[in-house]
């Protein structure tokens, strides 16, 4: 950059941070656990930018969501392979513990919760739109675990769920949290609940009544949240008090 | 709502972006539009992210509200749609 004055406030940079361990998350998706130095701590929902930078100089850059939870050291980000894709390839399949990247975070204060916003809360994630979710549920476990909360998880099949165990586990201990799944391509056999993509009867049976205000996140490839968002307000549920964050194509 | 390209995003994706300039977190910002008036968040702004860039677009009425183009002479916003930029 060409300015020279210096910001008056803390403004944000990129920094070099280093995997510390990566884990398959079911079989489409990586988790990983990041080195970082300088964090000023983030708050649930919020996300970061990756950048990285080729031999030859040439960068890509993408944002993804924090999963780790706030209250946690470090920062872990959950990575879904998409197929001919320029970075999350790389994120899931080459990257090895010891290796670096750029990091530029946390980001975002509007897709947000944090137990002082209280409830009841209604989350819709698509696909790899859980992942700001699972930092959200961990908080709310550990600060707000009377809020009632209904997470709607649609995934193609069970193999495409990320954190399906840590999330049903979350809500084995709490009867305040319901988990409902949707499968959209393949069920587990015997499954007997939702195993189509979602629509106005799965919200409708699924959300909060209207008059109980709930407050609703919606997250997720770019079709899902349109679809999700729109049907939610035909169903009388305040435009306002429906927080969106949109992930581009990706599978849901 | 015109038809939908699943490449769209929303305000979210520029924030890293608007954060490397404001203090002040830009995604909770609410834009009124300068052609129809819509008030909105930024997050909630539809927008084209390029990786040095973004367009950001009215949810109502699908104006371009702001533009966002970093270079190597710095960072250049342009806000001429949007009638007020309020910081909240
Ligand atoms: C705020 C935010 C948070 C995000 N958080 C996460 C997260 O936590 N986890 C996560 O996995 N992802 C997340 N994403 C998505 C992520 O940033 C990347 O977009 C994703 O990893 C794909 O990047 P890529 O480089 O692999 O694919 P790209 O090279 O960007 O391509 C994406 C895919 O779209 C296909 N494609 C491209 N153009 C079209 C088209 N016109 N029509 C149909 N298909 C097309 C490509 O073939 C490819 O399969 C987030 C995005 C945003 C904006
Ligand atoms: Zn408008």
């Amino acid at each position: 950059m060409a300015t020279s004055a210096p910001p008056l406030g803390r403004r944000l940079d990129w920094q070099t941070v280093r995997v510390e361990s990566t884990e398959p998350l079911g079989r489409r998706a990586r988790l990983l656990k990041l080195g970082v130095t300088d964090w000023p701590g983030h708050l649930p929902g919020q996300h970061a930018d990756v950048r990285l930078t080729a031999d030859d100089g040439y960068e890509a850059q993408r944002s993804y969501s924090i999963a780790s939870a706030a209250h946690e050291p470090g920062v872990s980000l959950a990575v879904e392979h998409v197929e001919g894709g320029e970075v999350s390839p790389y994120l899931t399949t080459e990257i090895r513990p010891g290796d670096a990247f750029e990091l530029r975070g946390p980001i975002g204060g509007y897709f947000v919760w944090e137990a002082a916003n209280g409830g009841p809360l209604y989350l819709c994630a698509g696909g790899s739109g859980i992942a700001p979710f699972k930092a959200v549920l961990e908080h709310r476990e550990r600060f707000a675990r009377g809020v009632p909360t209904t997470v709607l998880y649609a995934v193609r099949s069970p193999e495409h769920a990320m954190f399906a165990e840590r999330i049903n586990a979350l809500a084995t201990s709490d009867p305040a949290l319901q988990i409902v799944w949707t499968y959209t391509r393949a069920a587990p056999k015997s499954w007997r609940g939702y195993a189509r993509r979602v629509d106005a009867a799965m919200l409708r049976e699924t959300a909060p009544r209207p008059d109980a205000r709930p407050l609703i996140y919606v997250c997720g490839p770019t079709p899902f949240v349109e679809l999700v968002a729109s049907t939610l307000v035909e169903l009388g549920y305040a435009p306002e008090s429906i927080r969106t964050e949109r992930f581009g194509p990706s599978g849901e | 709502m015109d038809t939908l390209d699943a490449n769209e995003l929303d305000g979210n994706a520029a924030a890293g972006l608007l954060a490397s300039v404001f203090v002040l977190d830009a995604t909770r910002a609410r834009i009124v539009c300068a052609a129809c008036g819509h008030d909105a968040a930024l997050a909630e702004q539809r927008a084209f992210a390029l990786e040095l860039g973004a367009v950001l677009r009215c949810p109502n009425c699908a104006d371009i509200t702001v533009r966002i183009a970093s270079t190597r002479h710095g960072v250049f916003i342009d806000m001429r749609g949007a009638q007020v930029v309020h910081f909240v």
